[in-house]
């Protein structure tokens, strides 16, 4: 299975400063977090994962295909 | 120790410039910036003054941090009784005023009275002159900081446009042309003394006991807890980066707040500033640089920030980068408050659109978007009626239900309908619908909370006013996302007496309260803390909020736990107990 990964502004430091990544996994399904431990990016610096667009849970299951943001941390407003 | 121990009184009445003590008692328990300036007005202002009369006064306040190395300290807290809303008003600022009045051996000035024809005032260290601004007045922030300039060499200057000298509730004060103390008319105060601007030059420095090791401590903090993944944000992208988060979690005004989702957010976002970028530029001692400086086509401003992008770009359904650019520049000049602007706009453009009332402009329209700025700030046509803000055009023509305001402030960029602790830091905030008092979207909406239910949404609230209290008087810029254990940490290597995190968290409650007092004492109640119908009622119909409104019975059950936990009465009213315990 295939995904795209999108990671924002000083996230982009774990994906070799690429502003996407397309991963290419042998698995049929894995949890979005484990994609997060493998890039080595701390939960603590993500504010929230984006699948396709719609906020979700870090344990969510990909399936292949989808397209996939990490937005860090934000302050202040 | 930080503190310079002087303030600077200029009565513009008479001309006369004296130096007084720094009340230390007060500094110990309000800090400096926010909390200090306010406590000084509630001390020196009468009760029911008109904000636009000689009886207010305007406070230029720096902190403890002010002019030293400590990352993102170059803010200054700038206060008077605000002519938009009656309420308490501080303002924060960035650049480098704040650090030059230092140098010139000041912790604050105090401005009274009124001058009797237009000047500026010129403060280099123990020289303070008043000048004469007949040739600067009726001209934009940009053009009298330049001819200032001119006259005066390196100066840093805050100044008003025609938006502060024609007295409008939404006109700011501008510095290095694009940095603003934005909300609440601060800078119609300045243009009711008769005063154009204040520039400073200071030749002095800062005191801090054992350089050597503070300045290793400091880079060592920089290192380690500035510049890392909480806080680049800023660098990398600076607010521009909320646009997607807003857009994704379905809480970016849109149309007047009739959405939270905007069909061409990809013109607006970070992405799209980034490709206009020609700079990144920071205040006084800030490593984060969040500031971009832009240029597209024919147009360049430093900005345009989040808010900016939301009000007056999404929420006017403008989806233009150049012409929200564009609007922005002629915002800072004349001297207006995007915030404010931004929502007045699009107020009008649905009153339009509703046949309401013809303002002659709807949702989109660019060519009329671009002719706002002028016509509010000389209060031309129907910029006259825009220049009252929101409440004074529903109070005419009606639509109050959508005049999305609290207190007679607009409301800044993030719909409390998908972020419910939005909506109570709004009701909450101290000078009107705020976002810098408590912004709990970003662990709310944009973290692991439920937004949509009221649980625990006062704990949270509170807990961020009481923080940034703290924040904006030691002065820490609110986009250092800081502990206050690490705050304590950098205050006990500056003043010469020790300070706890528990002692700070208790300062900004102190300083809280004394705003609240402030506004109590100006007939402020409970029904001053509630947000537009619309909030309550209408549902949302895009997007992630899709359905949504925020129920009002689940808005008095977090007030209602609000209240409690501050130790205030049903009604909002501090109780006699609270004001013993915070001695105020
Ligand atoms: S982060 Fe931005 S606003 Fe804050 S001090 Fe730095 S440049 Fe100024």
């Amino acid at each position: 299975m295939q995904i795209t990964l999108y990671l924002k502004g000083p996230l982009k430091k774990y994906g070799d400063n690429n502003d996407s990544l397309t991963i290419e996994l042998e698995q049929d399904q894995v949890a979005i977090n484990e994609i997060i431990e493998q890039l080595e990016i701390p939960a603590s610096s993500i504010s929230f994962i984006q699948i396709n667009g719609e906020k979700s849970d870090s344990g969510t299951i990909l399936m292949g295909g989808e397209i996939i943001v990490v937005n860090p941390r934000v302050a202040g407003g | 120790m930080t503190y310079t121990g002087t303030v600077l009184r200029i009565d513009l009445t008479t001309g006369k410039a004296t130096k007084e003590p720094l009340n230390k008692d007060w500094a110990r328990e309000y800090l400096g910036g926010k909390g200090l300036s306010i406590k000084y007005l509630y001390e020196e202002l009468e009760p029911g003054i008109d904000p636009l009369s000689t009886d207010n006064k305007l406070i230029l306040m720096t902190g403890p941090t002010t002019g030293t190395i400590v990352p993102n300290s170059g803010k200054l807290a700038i206060a008077a009784k605000s002519p938009a809303t009656g309420t308490i008003l501080d303002c924060s600022i960035g650049g480098h005023f704040a650090n030059e009045l230092k140098y010139a051996g000041y912790d604050a000035v105090i401005i009274e009275g009124k001058a009797k024809s237009p000047v500026y005032l010129f403060i280099d260290d123990d020289l303070v002159e008043m000048r004469s601004a007949a040739d600067l007045w009726g001209k934009g922030a940009h053009e009298t900081e330049h001819l200032i300039a001119d006259a005066l060499g390196d100066v840093i200057t805050l100044a008003i446009g025609q938006a502060g000298e024609n007295l409008l509730p939404m006109a700011c004060i501008s510095s290095e042309l694009y940095r603003q103390a934005g909300r609440g008319g601060i800078g119609a105060v300045m243009g009711s003394k008769n005063l154009k601007a204040i520039s400073v030059w200071g030749s002095g420095g800062i005191e801090v006991a054992n350089i050597r090791k503070v300045s290793a401590a400091l880079n060592k903090i920089k290192r380690e807890d500035t510049m890392t993944d909480d806080n680049m944000w800023a660098y990398s992208d600076g607010t521009p980066m909320i646009v997607d988060l807003s857009q994704s979690t379905g809480i970016l005004p849109t149309r007047n707040f009739q959405e939270g989702t905007f069909d061409e957010y990809e013109k607006i976002n970070s992405a799209a500033v980034k490709s206009t970028l020609k700079a990144k530029k920071a205040c006084f001692a800030c490593p984060l640089a969040c500031s971009n400086y832009v240029k597209k086509g024919k147009t360049e401003v430093e900005g345009p920030e989040y808010e900016t992008l939301a009000l007056c770009g999404s929420n006017c359904a403008i989806g233009d980068l150049e012409a929200i650019i564009e609007f922005n520049r002629l915002c800072d000049d004349y001297c207006l408050d995007t915030i404010s602007a931004g929502n007045v706009v699009a107020f009008a453009m649905e009153l339009t659109e509703k046949d309401v009332h013809d303002f002659g402009i709807r949702f989109g329209e660019i060519d009329n978007f671009l002719k706002m700025p002028g016509l509010m700030a000389n209060r031309e046509g129907v910029g006259a009626d825009l220049a009252e803000g929101v409440r004074a055009m529903a109070e005419k023509y009606g639509g109050g239900d959508y005049a999305m305001q609290v207190k007679g402030l607009e409301i800044p960029g993030y719909e409390p309908r998908g972020s419910w602790s939005m909506g109570l830091a709004y009701g909450t905030a101290d000078r009107g619908a705020c976002h810098m008092r408590a912004w709990p979207a970003a662990v709310e909406a944009f973290g692991d909370i439920d937004p949509y239910t009221s649980e625990g949404k006062a704990e949270l609230v509170i807990g961020m006013q009481d923080d940034n209290a703290v924040k904006f008087s030691a002065i820490f810029c609110d986009f250092w996302a800081l502990s206050t254990e690490r705050m304590a940490e950098i205050l006990n290597m500056l003043l010469d007496y020790e300070v706890t995190a528990a002692e700070l968290t208790r300062i900004g409650e102190r300083i809280y309260n004394l705003a609240r007092l402030f506004n109590e004492r100006e007939g402020f109640t409970k029904k001053d803390d509630y947000l537009p119908e619309r909030i309550f009622k209408e549902k949302l119909t895009t997007g992630a909020t899709e359905g949504k409104v925020l129920p009002r019975e689940d808005y008095d059950k977090m007030l209602a736990e609000y209240y409690r936990l501050r130790g205030w009465d049903e009604n909002g009213m501090i109780s006699d107990q609270k004001k013993k315990e915070l001695n105020l």
